[in-house]
């Protein structure tokens, strides 16, 4: 991959650095009066998601991250690994489920996913916003339930393997509408 | 993003800089200071040590595009001329941020037996006179440096430069003695300076540019608005040869070294002792309309026209 000069860098760009691929998140000429010239940049690490602030010479460059984002579709699940497949050209991927780490807990088949690759290499997979699941687990109100921003809530499994608060109305076998990004429950799903 | 920055329309912002570049005029036209337009488009190019200049292919001859109007406004003043200010268009080539553009409008001016503790003063009454008063604060730059990072810039080592910049700088040990402080300067340092009006003088003797040196300190200030450096004032180096070997020093930097305008370097021994100052004039409007960027306070910004 080509080199980037550092006034070329925007908010989006992948770079590489020690080794690691990073989303740029801002990028900030800096430049005391009379002295050097200075790019001051904030990368989200694309493996662990951390955000950095480091410091360049504006003259120097950075290598471009061999980073392609692709939409798969989940096939089925290994002992150690989950098969994605590509709906345009038909490539299976098999992606080892330490790196899908937490994310398992969405895994749904014929489900379509966000699979960033770096170097030809899965590097996250990123649910829908918004799933349709199934409660799978759940017991009937109890006193003790949770009460979360007024209203109380109960313990819920869904068919991914992923537990979260439902309100005590819902029930077994129900569908609800979850946000994958906070493991929220929306609403029931119609 | 800071809350409380305001969006300006082009009609209003035509009218608010005819407005702030009259009351500039004013301001000088009661001190007497008279006005002056230098061309900008120079024989030999301005030599500053971290500035990159733009070149023109003229019909007649290669020209480049002035960076700061100093050198022909300091051969007025070789000439015998009286007090004199300047609002110009300067070029930089490379130089596009938040708080920067390839070009801006430079308020210069000179001071003929003014010191810098004088200009000082001037400039803080300019910021008031457009109305930009706020809660001043003053110190050296060295006590400002070793206070931020318990480093003295003057005897620091390389080593406790390069650690001090270790989780914050790609690869510190490849920078130079003075590109280390730079660094070190901007990580630590300027991000102190993001309330009121700061004012930073005693720089070092590197950090000299065009200012004369007394014993360790360079006799050369700085001021930053809210964060935003502003101004850089200098009691003028007026020593010919002085001024010869720190060019030539530059130049080593150089990977083609800058021919300077030999006009200039013999106006020099006639240059009275006078002090100078340069404004970021657009970034002072910015201030003042507390505006979001520079972008937003120019008429057509790099990318516009």
């Amino acid at each position: 991959m080509s080199d980037i000069g550092m006034n070329d860098l925007k908010a989006g760009t992948k770079v590489e650095y020690e080794g690691n691929p990073y989303n740029v998140i801002t990028n900030q000429f800096v430049k005391p009066g009379k002295g050097q010239a200075f790019n001051r940049v904030r990368i989200k690490n694309l493996r662990n998601g951390k955000v950095i602030e480091v410091t360049f010479k504006s003259d120097e460059k950075i290598k471009i991250a061999d980073v392609e984002e692709r939409s798969m579709r989940f096939t089925y699940k290994d002992t150690d690994s989950a098969e994605f497949m590509d709906d345009e050209t038909f490539d299976q991927v098999s992606i080892p489920l330490e790196i899908i780490g937490d994310d398992q807990q969405w895994l749904k088949e014929d489900i379509v996913y966000e699979v960033v690759f770096y170097e030809g290499n899965a590097l996250t997979i990123q649910p829908p916003t918004f799933m349709n699941l199934k409660i799978v687990e759940t017991h009937d109100a109890v006193r003790g339930d949770t009460a979360t921003g007024g209203r109380i809530t109960k313990e819920a499994k869904l068919e991914t393997g992923a537990v979260v608060q439902v309100p005590i109305f819902i029930d077994q076998d129900e569908t609800v509408k979850v946000d994958t990004r906070t493991g929220e429950y929306v609403s029931r799903a119609n | 993003m800071s809350q409380g920055l305001t969006r300006i329309s082009s009609k209003e912002l035509v009218k608010k800089r005819a407005n702030f570049f009259q009351n500039i005029r004013s301001f000088f036209s009661q001190k007497g200071v008279l006005e002056v337009d230098t061309p900008v488009l120079l024989s030999f190019p301005p030599n500053d040590a971290h500035i990159e200049i733009m070149s023109v292919d003229t019909k007649l001859e290669k020209r480049y595009l002035t960076s700061s109007c100093e050198y022909l406004m300091k051969r007025l003043l070789a000439t015998g001329s009286e007090d004199i200010f300047q609002l110009c268009h300067v070029y930089r080539d490379n130089e596009i941020g938040r708080l920067h553009s390839p070009f801006f409008t430079m308020l210069e001016w000179y001071r003929r037996g003014f010191d810098l503790e004088a200009l000082i003063n001037e400039v803080l009454e300019l910021i008031r006179f457009l109305g930009l008063e706020k809660e001043i604060e003053r110190g050296g730059y060295r006590a400002r440096f070793l206070k931020a990072t318990g480093l003295d810039p003057l005897t620091a080592k390389r080593d406790a430069l390069i650690q001090k910049l270790e989780g914050h700088y790609h690869q510190p040990q490849n920078l130079e003695t003075d590109e280390l402080i730079d660094a070190v300067f901007v990580t630590f340092v300027e991000p102190t300076f993001q309330k009121g009006i700061q004012i930073i003088d005693s720089f070092l003797p590197h950090q000299a540019a065009l200012a004369k040196i007394q014993g360790s300190q360079a006799l050369r200030f700085e001021i930053y608005i809210d964060g935003v450096e502003v101004a850089n004032g200098y009691e003028e180096l007026n020593d010919p040869n002085e001024i010869q070997s720190r060019f030539h020093q530059w130049n080593l930097k150089r990977t083609k070294p800058l021919v300077v305008d030999p006009r200039f370097l013999s106006s020099l021994e006639n240059l009275p002792c006078v002090s100078g100052v340069a404004v970021g004039a657009d970034r002072l409007l910015m201030l003042k309309e507390k505006a979001l960027d520079l972008k937003s306070i120019l008429l057509f910004d790099f990318h516009a026209c």
